[in-house]
């Protein structure tokens, strides 16, 4: 049994031991549970995944004649203003008013990151403390007060592959989905991601430390969605989407190499986000879940022909066989894809195992648990009152 | 004859394009997770370009 500070101590001096999600994976398959819980202190999971529900708060001081900025663009994206006089959200998803969907938020976002200069142009009805109607000009990461990345959800626990009984070719946020069956897109990097290592929370909550975007940033809250009562494995871990987690950070630290703007065929605009969290290997029950495989992570392929928010289950999958590039489905073997980057998130693994190690990024033990019990409410439609 | 390109500094190796290759000219190596493309194989199709969501694939 392990504390926080304990480990934490070890991180200072220089002691802690700390290995990626694939390594400890591959350390429990050789020495067991047992040594992991005895000799792994810290062990990094991570994910690179398309993450729609992000965005970033902005604060650009004020001009003078001061404006009370109503309406915003930003690259001719709108970004929302209805927050005081000049503070702004841009999310992700929103689409250029002249590009459409080749550029959007997740771009004006992408472009901040990297320093390039934004058009702004907003505009007011005007009040006596705030005068000015029209405000065009340029701002960068440096020009402005506060570039805040928070996204409502990210980093699902799980989620489910997607398929196409129909005979036409389907553009989803799954990807393209090939007509019969042609092909089965999934989105999670399974036993490499954060919330597989850590199937009821146990060491992530509010205030939680991490890497998000190539920077330090904290776990705000339970993410959007959030569904920690999905039906779950033996193991805990959840057969579709689960738990969610809603981030934050400063964006101006961040880098392009981990938060990359990106168009969905036929569907949209999406932000890429890396996130990686350190899991600590408290006692031999935080070793068991940090040890899980492909094998014993399943998810539902879905139907995405159906045009419902109950699509039909065709099949349970584990990762290992999603993540082999086919997968049997009708009596036929279909290829996989994966959204996320294995890669990157390999990478991110190793950086913030690197972080730790120099003893430059502290574990922060939650200050508030997220919620177990949280049911995902449907939206239903409704005449008169509820 | 005309082949697609990978662009290197646009590709995070997610490797959605490899389930709509028919041939199996891209692939992800199981070991790195990086993309591999194989001229030989390729058809010329096009089927990844477009679906690549970071445009790293072109003509």
């Amino acid at each position: 049994m392990k504390t926080f500070e304990e480990i934490n101590e070890k991180i200072k001096s220089g002691r802690a031991v700390v290995l990626t999600a694939q390594e400890v994976k591959e350390l429990a398959s050789k020495d067991g549970i047992k040594e992991v819980a005895k000799k792994v202190d810290v062990v990094t999971t991570a994910t690179f995944g398309a993450m729609c529900s992000s965005g970033a708060f902005l604060n650009f001081g004020h001009a003078d004649p001061p404006i009370k900025m109503s309406k915003i663009w930003l690259n001719d994206v709108p970004a929302y203003g209805g927050i005081a006089a000049v503070d702004a959200y841009i999310g992700a998803t929103e689409q250029s008013e002249s590009e459409g969907i080749n550029y959007g938020g997740a771009h004006v976002i992408e472009d901040l990151v990297a320093g390039k200069k934004i058009k702004i142009k907003a505009i007011s009805k005007g009040t006596d403390c705030y005068p000015r109607r029209e405000f065009e000009g340029f701002i960068d990461k440096n020009s402005i007060n506060q570039a805040i990345l928070f996204n409502p959800r990210n980093a699902y626990q799980n989620y489910n592959a997607a398929t196409n009984t129909s005979d036409k070719i389907l553009y989803t946020y799954m990807g393209t989905l090939l007509p019969n069956c042609g092909n089965v897109n999934y989105s999670t990097t399974g036993e490499l991601s954060p919330l597989m290592n850590d199937p009821y929370l146990r060491t992530i909550g509010v205030g939680t430390r991490i890497f998000l975007g190539g920077a330090v940033g904290y776990v705000a809250w339970e993410g959007t969605q959030h569904n920690p009562m999905q039906e779950r494995a033996e193991n805990g871990v959840p057969i579709g989407g689960g738990a969610t987690l809603a981030l934050i950070g400063d964006l101006k630290n961040m880098s392009t190499e981990f938060l990359r703007a990106a168009v969905v065929k036929g569907y949209g605009v999406t932000l890429y986000v890396g996130v990686g969290i350190p899991i600590p290997v408290l006692d031999e029950e935080m070793a068991r879940f940090v040890s899980v495989r492909d094998e014993e992570i399943f998810t539902n392929i879905i139907d995405y022909a159906v045009p419902s928010r109950s699509r039909p289950v065709l099949r349970r999958v584990s990762y290992a066989e999603l993540k082999s590039g086919s997968v049997t489905l009708m009596g036929r073997k279909v290829p996989t894809a994966p959204l996320s980057s294995f890669s990157k998130s390999l990478k991110i693994a190793e950086i913030l195992k690197s972080w730790i190690k120099e003893g430059k990024f502290l574990l922060q033990e939650p200050v508030q648990h997220l919620p177990l019990d949280r049911h995902f409410l449907p939206l239903n439609e409704t005449k008169g009152e509820l | 004859m005309q082949k697609i390109k990978i662009l290197d500094s646009k590709c995070i190796n997610c490797g959605v394009c490899t389930a709509l290759c028919p041939t199996g000219a891209l692939v992800l190596d199981k070991i790195t997770w990086e993309l591999k493309f194989s001229e030989i194989k390729c058809i010329n199709c096009f089927a990844c370009e477009a679906s690549c969501p970071l445009g790293a694939i072109k003509k």
